[in-house]
């Protein structure tokens, strides 16, 4: 038995770093080619994450000398942050709200003139459809900053584009930007020339894998155009409908560069351009709360989840 | 023996170098002296115009003094500079020795007494405090007792007004000597001609401000109590109100639509720091000489002549580890003539050294304003100028006034009294 022991030991001792990179290397080589990714994913998203949900229990007293080794003074608030948010916090509500509104006017809209746009772009006749869709997409790849800017040009009252527009037609301009009612259309209109380009190709790349022969069919059992677009591309585009509608919610409530931009670093007349990630960055940013904002940003995330959820549910119902 | 005589060429050598290091004590700008170990301090600061100033300080004065002491200049956008410093104190590493302190972006940092991260001045400025002007050179930077920022330049604000359009409407623009008379003389005759008398803003705060200051109202008082629930405050807001209502005042726009406002004569006076004057330089080019300025009128006989409006001080945050060699730098700045009358060269801003106000140069008359001397106008009206009490909590605050004050009372025509109300109660909220 002791032999055997000796035996085993003597050859776990010549067991060489080559001999085990041999029998391991199918096994390792994935993880050495993951791990600049991983590594950077643990520190750069997995640990602030995780600093934030610890935070969010959390009220930023003050900075610790770095003499002392750096840091923030923490006073340990349990759930108020949450408390105050979901029962308290007024401006909290209203950029919810302002989220959710700008949600529904932007996807809404947004989605039949898009699929419109897509249904131009996939039709034989059309011209120029390279140049229509470098076109479409050019709102989105264009940096928020100068969208910003020439959108603070057209909806300025008084020298604005959109009202001059607007008193050619003998119709009297309006505050887009200081009416509070008129501030969600303004940046809805804004959200509808940034994404709907955007999504209609998308809606292109849907309408591009709906099955010629399924369409072909039902033209010769006697089916009309429109009958054939309601019951057989529809239904092909449903998981464009949902990634439209998924990342437009999520987009939505994630606003935070136009209306920053279109309020000179506020928040609109009577926080009427205010969304939540806005206000996250007021807290923390510029009032110092980094608990409170940490909690907005989780309990915002909360917020996202459940309603991407009930959307998918809503659209797998719509399958069945 | 010989060895420990002195030469006449050793003795020469060293009377040279006697006679320039006493030369060098000398100078105004030299307090630290050039050393042998290098140095690097560096700055952060986000203003185009004050980093130009320090960087030809650097090069004029700063490189001549301490040619030891290299100064790294940082130019960061003002909105991403505050969280970019927050950052660095958050991780206690990366820390400038020095920052312009804008301020607006005062308080956040100094919420917690012991915690702050900037140095206090107060025993480096000595008795060097009585050659600034207190109210724009410190009291901006001061919290609870500790002066964090030295601000170079004297901002009080003063009236600016088209004269050309005074004297065609046959209207004495020097004739009013209260805000009263001020609408009540000049008013119907500007809107008669298609003009606003006056320019405010409903997008800001700070209108409001300036005129319940200069009516001897104070947002907190010393000790951090919040001030502005008073009988004054309604009485300003109610009155700045029926001035828009009536058309007296008129909303001055933002940005580009400012100026075009301004171009096109949609009002004919307007109120500003002496920066101001340069951005009306840079964006009415076309309306020189036709502007005049005046002080401000009064309230009552208990009122301000005037307040300072916006500022830039330069701080020292705890962690630098050369405080000796930064606050050499902040003084030659703004506490020596050199560095003080170089940023009125380059910035065109009047100084907060006093010592220099009777140079000739800053007396200089100027065509914008149709010759009159802005120097004068502003030292004089820098002595009756009020003091400002900064809170930890002021940019909270100031963003509760604005968006639950002065919005809606002057869009919306909410009850001034309800609304300052709302504004303390959302303030007591979040603070």
């Amino acid at each position: 038995m002791s032999a055997s022991i000796l035996t085993t030991r003597e050859k776990a001792q010549h067991l060489s770093v080559s001999d085990w990179w041999s029998r391991n290397q199918r096994k390792v080589i994935p993880y050495i080619f993951l791990a600049p990714f991983l590594i950077s994913f643990l520190v750069f998203t997995v640990y602030p994450a995780g600093a934030a949900f610890f935070l969010s229990f959390q009220r930023v007293r003050g900075f610790i000398s770095p003499a002392e080794g750096g840091g923030v003074v923490l006073e340990y608030k349990g759930l108020d942050n949450y408390e105050r948010l979901l029962t308290k916090d007024k401006r909290f509500r209203t950029a919810i709200i302002n989220g959710a509104e700008f949600a529904i006017g932007t996807v809404l809209i947004q989605m039949p003139i898009a699929l419109g746009m897509a249904l131009l772009m996939n039709a034989p006749h059309i011209r120029f459809k390279v140049l229509a869709r470098l076109a479409f997409f050019a709102p989105y790849i264009t940096s928020a900053i100068v969208v910003g800017w020439i959108f603070t040009l057209i909806f300025q009252d008084r020298y604005g584009l959109l009202n001059a527009a607007l008193s050619m037609f003998g119709i009297e301009g309006v505050g887009w930007l200081t009416n509070k009612a008129f501030v969600m259309p303004a940046l809805i209109i804004l959200g509808l020339w940034t994404w709907c380009g955007y999504n209609s190709l998308f809606f292109l790349a849907g309408l591009q894998n709906v099955p010629d022969d399924l369409k072909e069919a039902a033209r010769i059992d006697g089916a009309s155009t429109v009958r054939v677009f309601w019951h057989i591309t529809i239904p092909f585009l449903r998981p464009v409908f949902v990634f439209v509608v998924i990342t437009g919610l999520i987009g939505s409530f994630s606003l935070f560069s136009q209306p920053y931009l279109l309020f000179d670093s506020g928040a609109g007349p009577g926080d009427s351009g205010l969304f939540p990630v806005m206000y996250l960055f007021f807290m923390g940013f510029e009032n110092f709360r980094m608990g409170y904002a940490s909690a907005i940003g989780y309990l915002l995330t909360a917020i996202i989840l459940l309603i991407t959820g009930l959307q998918l549910l809503l659209f797998r119902l719509w399958r069945v | 023996m010989s060895e420990n005589k002195l030469s006449r060429r050793d003795f020469l050598k060293a009377a040279s170098t006697a006679l320039a290091a006493s030369g060098f004590a000398a100078l105004p700008v030299g307090v630290v002296r050039a050393q042998d170990e290098e140095i690097s301090i560096d700055l952060w600061g986000f203003a185009n115009n004050r980093d130009e100033w320090m960087q030809n300080l650097v090069d004029e004065i700063w490189s001549e003094v301490h040619p030891n002491v290299s100064v790294e200049l940082s130019l960061t956008p003002y909105s991403d500079l505050w969280p970019k410093l927050q950052a660095a104190f958050v991780a206690g590493a990366g820390i400038p020795d020095m920052v312009d302190i804008e301020i607006s972006a005062m308080g956040q940092f100094v919420r917690e007494a012991g915690s702050e991260p900037y140095a206090p001045l107060n025993d480096l400025l000595g008795d060097q405090l009585d050659d600034l002007s207190i109210p724009s050179a410190t009291k901006p930077w001061t919290v609870r007792g500790n002066i964090y920022g030295i601000g170079n330049e004297v901002n009080p604000v003063l009236l600016y007004y088209r004269h050309d359009i005074f004297d065609e409407l046959g209207l004495d623009i020097d004739a009013p000597g209260t805000w009263d008379e001020f609408v009540n003389m000049l008013g119907d005759g500007a809107m008669g001609a298609g003009h606003g008398l006056f320019a405010i803003s409903t997008q800001w705060w700070g209108d409001f401000y300036i005129q319940f200051h200069q009516a001897g109202g104070e947002f907190f008082d010393a000790d951090g109590n919040v001030q502005l629930m008073s009988d004054l405050a309604v009485e300003i807001l109610t009155w700045q109100q029926e001035q828009m209502n009536s058309g007296v005042y008129v909303d001055r726009g933002s940005g580009d639509a400012h100026y075009a406002l301004m171009n096109e004569e949609a009002f004919i006076t307007v109120w500003g720091a002496p920066w101001y004057q340069g951005f009306m330089k840079q964006n009415a080019p076309d309306l020189e000489g036709k502007w005049k300025m005046r002080y401000l009128p009064l309230w009552d006989e208990n009122s301000y002549a005037t307040v300072p409006r916006g500022g830039t001080g330069m701080g020292i945050t705890t962690a630098s580890e050369n405080k000796e060699e930064s606050w050499e730098f902040i003084r030659i700045c703004n506490l020596t003539a050199e560095g003080s009358l170089l940023a009125f060269r380059r910035m065109n801003l009047f100084p907060s050294y006093i010592p220099v106000w009777d140079r000739e140069e800053l007396l200089r008359t100027d065509d914008y304003f149709s010759g009159q001397k802005p120097g004068e106008f502003i030292a004089e009206a820098a002595a009756g100028m009020a003091e400002v009490n900064v809170d930890p909590y002021w940019t909270l605050f100031t963003d509760s006034v604005l968006r639950l004050a002065v919005q809606p009372v002057m869009l919306d025509g909410a009850d001034p009294r309800t609304a300052l109300e709302e504004a303390i109660d959302d303030f007591e909220f979040n603070k």
